[in-house]
């Protein structure tokens, strides 16, 4: 269980989570560090390669995606991450390989990762246009290295064919619709983007702005608000030839989705390196979730067995992950893709919850022979509807026979 | 054995609620030098049970002896029995009762008679019971001594010359009063040869030794080996021990008339014995059982269901084990489309409900949803069979109905007369018809009404209190059926009929009753992602309804691969924390919901 065995067939994904940066944005859960010194960077990028060197050895096949994200990968400087492209290529070339970067990273030496073809996808955390809103964020780029970034994705995307994406986010306090209306504006004009990732800002545990949430020095859009935001962007993105795929993520065809982030949400396996770094691969008939401690040092000091944690996922877990995803999805639930996987029928066993949804929300939601899914409306309210669906699933009996 | 019965005397301590009879048994105890001063002393020691000590209630009969060497010199054995204190469990008290010569019918000085000690009072001298009145919290800067020996002469017909003063708080008085004891309570009379003749006033279960049964010897002597009959289902017991109650059970070679104790004999449960039941020797009966023997009924019924489906045998396990020492509960299988599998249970009154609800939830961490409380109707089928039914859901098409009767009570009220006005009015809201009004002096009055037992059952008590600022006291007794208009009111959540809160109501109460639960189900039942009408209704026409709003749900952030396992615990976390609520339909009901309903049988106020 120490090596994924799914590291030795193709098909698999990989993710790998650099945990620096400048400085840490106010509302941001993930695992990462700023400020950490030279040499810090140093031993993890030793480690990070050592890791991957073994990976791919024991690979014949490249993987299907790989997607470098943070943190600000662009911390690791063009050389390094070239050097991690060369070497994910080894086997073959990556059909897309995504670069996560802030925009103060994206720095002319980065050029080689998207002329070299070795990098196909570029995401861009932007966030906001507007000086008052990164404040409130506390966004390390300034306005203008955000524009510079820009450019510099523009002329990526045209030059070398890089499919460009951008990160936004929406209903940050005192914020207005119009602001975000013309932060995709800009987005789209300047940046030629093929793909944008649409998110209302969330209060997250243990985060400084969660904690101005509390105190009360932070008044967050209301509820009913941030749903009219919602439509009114989603409505804009459409008109302007970006389709929403899943519920924050629109894209310009279907070749520019992000293949990585889909094969997350079909449960396709991948594996994760790095600290907090996550992966969910077969071992033969389980499902196995890896998770990377959260600790730089353990990472470049440890083993495999110490650095990450492994727990087998019950058929009841995956069940409820898959509703998760799936519900979120566009194209929603896969009748016959459930059935296959899971030991029980679809429509038999949620029954109950489906009737009901055409009674109540038949208006918002599409239900067919081979699939469910929810339509604009629907999503809003997407959440409940996960609810609804697991509620049976957490009286089924572990494990499932099938 | 062998001991003088001369020197043994048998008492209870009888009193309206509050008027401090755990504290005096504590008391008593103490002095005796039972309980080392010393050590950590448990709050009123009788009162076994959490539920009994944190309410300040004696739920079920306790016994003690007390060595006291008297004034006389001599050595004595008072043998003190507490009994319930609550109306609910009156027929337990009058078998503590029937185990005694004596009683000490305490008063609070500062309270004067209340209804309950009269009551006592008159279930002490049906019994041929020595009264000694014992005014107690003399301490208080409120207590009218003058007023309560005057009462005492008046209302109570006893010696007021007689009366102990004494603080059970402080000490004060108890001396005297033990002398009082050994001097006005007689000794047991009784043959120590004639077969044996024994009183079973109480029980409880222990799980090593099984039933322990709490006994008065009347006639006879018992002793270990001997083969024991229980008079009402003639079950033949062999006695394993006998013993005497102090701190914990004292074991002695035997007990002869006079005696009270406790014997072990092999008994598994609790059922298989009835307080106030006939003890006698299997080869050697006595002719005649002990008198006053009656099977206690439930006058209350609802169905137990557990919040989460998968508690139900839990559940069961809780009830029979509270079984064990509660041989009132009874309970039978029972289900609801709403609620699933649960128990429909009889209680003696709601006090009794709400002290098993408590501890189901307490002693065995589940979470349990009561349906609304029936007294038991007697319907007449227009083909002239009869039914008895207790549960709403078994009630039959109106239409085949010829007419229902229902359980009353004759309730005995006494207030000072600021308040008459008040109750009287209260009690008529309540359809209760007054047979009697007493002035008992120039302050206080007695009101006796005949009322349904359904109206007192529920909340009635609250609401006198608060007419009278608590100055009112309230005792009951059931005294037959009568014919009523009777209705069974649905309610129907989105839609649904919600069994577990269907109910049986006098017709002209149905629509206010309706509205009521309309009205808290709307409070209590959160938004969801619809909107809920919330409808009382009769056959099929509806009387009431509400509406509760939809909700809307805020809509996700983004969602990475990392994320998946985060946001999955995240819907587990939330599912957890949905324990309480109940599935109907497809509405969540919390159990708050379902016990606000239960607590709204009175809506006029
Ligand atoms: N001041 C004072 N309070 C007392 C006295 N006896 C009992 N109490 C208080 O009266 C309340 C009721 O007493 P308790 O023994 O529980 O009454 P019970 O319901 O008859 O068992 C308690 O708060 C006691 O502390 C007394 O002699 N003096
Ligand atoms: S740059 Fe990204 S990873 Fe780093 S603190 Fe900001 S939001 Fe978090
Ligand atoms: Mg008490």
């Amino acid at each position: 269980m120490i090596t994924p065995a799914c590291a030795s067939y193709s098909g698999c994904s990989l993710y790998i989570h650099v945990p620096f940066c400048i400085r840490k944005c106010d509302y941001c859960p993930f695992f990462s560090k700023d400020n950490e010194s030279a040499q810090s960077v140093n031993l993890y990028f030793d480690a990070l390669f050592k890791e991957l060197n073994e990976i791919v050895f024991s690979k014949d096949r490249p993987f299907e995606t790989v997607f470098i994200g943070g943190g600000n990968p662009g911390l690791l400087g063009a050389e390094r991450l070239m050097k991690i492209a060369r070497l994910l290529n080894e086997k073959g070339k990556v059909r897309e390989f995504t670069i996560e970067m802030n925009p103060e990273s994206l720095t002319d030496d980065m050029e080689v990762l998207f002329s070299s073809s070795k990098v196909t996808r570029l995401s861009i955390g932007i966030q906001s246009l507007d000086e008052r809103h990164l404040k409130t964020l506390m966004r390390s780029a300034s306005l203008s290295a955000t524009l510079k970034a820009l450019e510099r994705t523009a002329y990526y995307h045209d030059r070398y064919g890089t499919d460009i994406s951008v990160d936004l986010m929406t209903c940050i306090p005192s914020q207005k619709v119009e602001d975000t209306i013309a932060d995709i504006d800009t987005i789209i004009r300047r940046g030629h983007v093929d793909h944008i990732s649409l998110y209302n800002l969330t209060y997250e545990e243990g985060t400084k702005l969660a904690e101005r949430l509390s105190s009360g020095s932070l008044i967050p859009i209301a509820e009913v608000q941030q749903r009219e935001f919602l439509i009114t962007l989603w409505d804009y993105l459409e008109e302007n030839g970006y389709h929403q795929y899943e519920i924050s993520n629109f894209s310009r065809t279907k070749e520019t989705r992000c293949l990585h982030n889909e094969r997350y949400w079909n449960l396709s396996d991948y594996i994760g390196v790095g600290p907090s770094a996550v992966g969910t691969f077969h071992d033969g008939e389980s499902v196995i979730r890896r998770t990377g401690v959260s600790d730089i040092e353990t990472y470049c000091t440890e083993n495999d067995e110490k650095r990450y944690i492994f727990e087998e996922l019950s058929s009841k877990e995956q069940i409820l992950e898959y509703l998760l995803v799936s519900l979120r999805k566009n194209e929603g639930i896969d009748k016959n893709d459930f059935n296959k996987r899971f030991p029980i029928d679809f429509s038999t066993f949620f029954s109950t919850q489906l009737k009901m949804i055409e009674r109540q929300f038949g208006s918002i939601t599409v239900d067919t022979r081979d699939n469910f899914r929810l339509l604009r409306d629907g999503l809003l309210l997407c959440d409940s509807f996960i609810e609804l669906f697991a509620d049976p699933v957490f009286d089924l009996s572990d494990p499932l026979d099938r | 054995m062998g001991k003088d019965s001369h020197y043994t005397r048998n008492f209870c301590i009888i009193a309206h609620i509050d008027h401090g009879k755990s504290t005096l048994a504590d008391r008593f105890i103490d002095m005796a030098k039972l309980v080392s001063s010393r050590g950590p002393v448990q709050q009123q020691m009788l009162d076994n049970m959490d539920i009994e000590r944190e309410r300040g209630i004696t739920i079920k009969s306790q016994a003690v002896t007390i060595p006291y060497v008297a004034a006389d010199g001599h050595s004595y054995e008072l043998n003190l029995v507490d009994t319930p204190g609550h109306v609910d469990f009156s027929y337990e008290v009058s078998r503590a009762i029937g185990s005694c010569e004596g009683a000490l019918l305490l008063i609070d000085a500062s309270q004067g008679v209340e209804a309950q000690t009269l009551a006592n009072m008159y279930m002490a001298m049906e019994l041929n019971l020595e009264i000694i009145p014992v005014i107690n919290k003399i301490d208080l800067p409120s207590a009218d001594i003058d007023a309560c020996l005057h009462q005492i002469d008046h209302d109570l017909g006893l010696d007021p010359d007689l009366a102990c003063l004494v603080s059970a708080k402080s000490g004060l008085g108890v001396d005297k009063l033990f002398e009082a004891i050994v001097e006005l309570i007689p000794p047991p009379r009784g043959d120590v040869n004639a077969p044996l003749r024994a009183l079973i006033f109480d029980s409880h279960y222990d799980p090593y030794r099984g039933v322990i049964i709490h006994f008065r010897v009347f006639d006879g002597s018992v002793k270990k080996g001997d083969s024991i009959q229980l008079y009402s289902t003639k079950a033949v017991h062999t006695v394993e021990e006998v013993g005497i109650f102090k701190m914990g059970l004292v074991v002695t070679d035997g007990l002869s008339a006079g005696d009270v104790g406790y014997f072990i004999a092999g008994i598994k449960t609790i059922r298989d014995i009835r307080v106030g039941d006939t003890v006698t020797l299997a080869d050697n009966p006595c002719t005649s059982p002990l008198p006053g023997f009656k099977e206690v009924k439930p006058v209350v019924f609802s169905s137990i269901y557990p919040v989460d489906s998968n508690d139900y045998e839990e559940l069961q396990e809780a009830i029979d084990r509270l079984k064990l020492n509660d041989a009132s509960l009874v309970y039978e299988k029972d289900s609801s489309a709403a609620l699933g599998f649960g128990f429909r249970c009889g209680f003696l009154g709601m006090l009794h409900l709400e002290v098993v609800q408590e501890r189901i939830e307490r002693e065995f961490n589940l979470s349990i949803v009561f349906t609304s409380p029936s007294v038991q109707y007697i319907v007449h089928m227009k083909d002239s069979s009869v039914i008895s039914l207790d549960n709403p859901l078994e009630y039959p098409e109106p239409m085949k109905v010829d007419y229902a009767e229902e359980p009353y009570i004759r309730a005995e009220i006494i207030t000072p007369t600021t308040y008459v006005g008040n109750i009287m009015s209260l009690c008529m809201e309540k359809r209760g018809i007054q047979s009697a009004m007493n002035y008992l002096d120039e302050k206080r009055v007695e009101l006796v009404y005949e009322m349904p037992l359904a109206e007192v059952l529920f909340e009635f008590y609250d609401r006198l209190k608060s007419v009278s600022r608590g100055y009112a006291s309230f005792d009951y007794h059931v005294i037959g059926y009568r014919k009523t208009d009777l209705v069974r009111l649905d309610i129907l959540v989105n839609g649904e009929p919600v069994d577990a809160l269907s109910q049986l109501v006098f017709k002209d109460n149905a629509t206010y009753r309706a509205r009521a639960v309309c009205e808290r189900l709307k409070d209590e039942i959160p938004r969801q992602m619809f909107r809920i009408p919330i409808q009382g209704a009769i056959g099929g026409s509806i009387i009431a309804r509400e509406t509760i709003n939809a909700y809307r749900k805020d809509v996700t952030a983004k969602c990475y691969g990392g994320d998946i396992g985060r946001k999955r615990k995240l819907l587990e976390k939330q599912k957890e924390g949905k324990k309480r609520m109940k599935m109907v339909g497809n509405v969540e009901i919390p159990q708050q919901a379902f016990l606000a309903v239960l607590k709204t049988t009175d809506s006029k106020n």
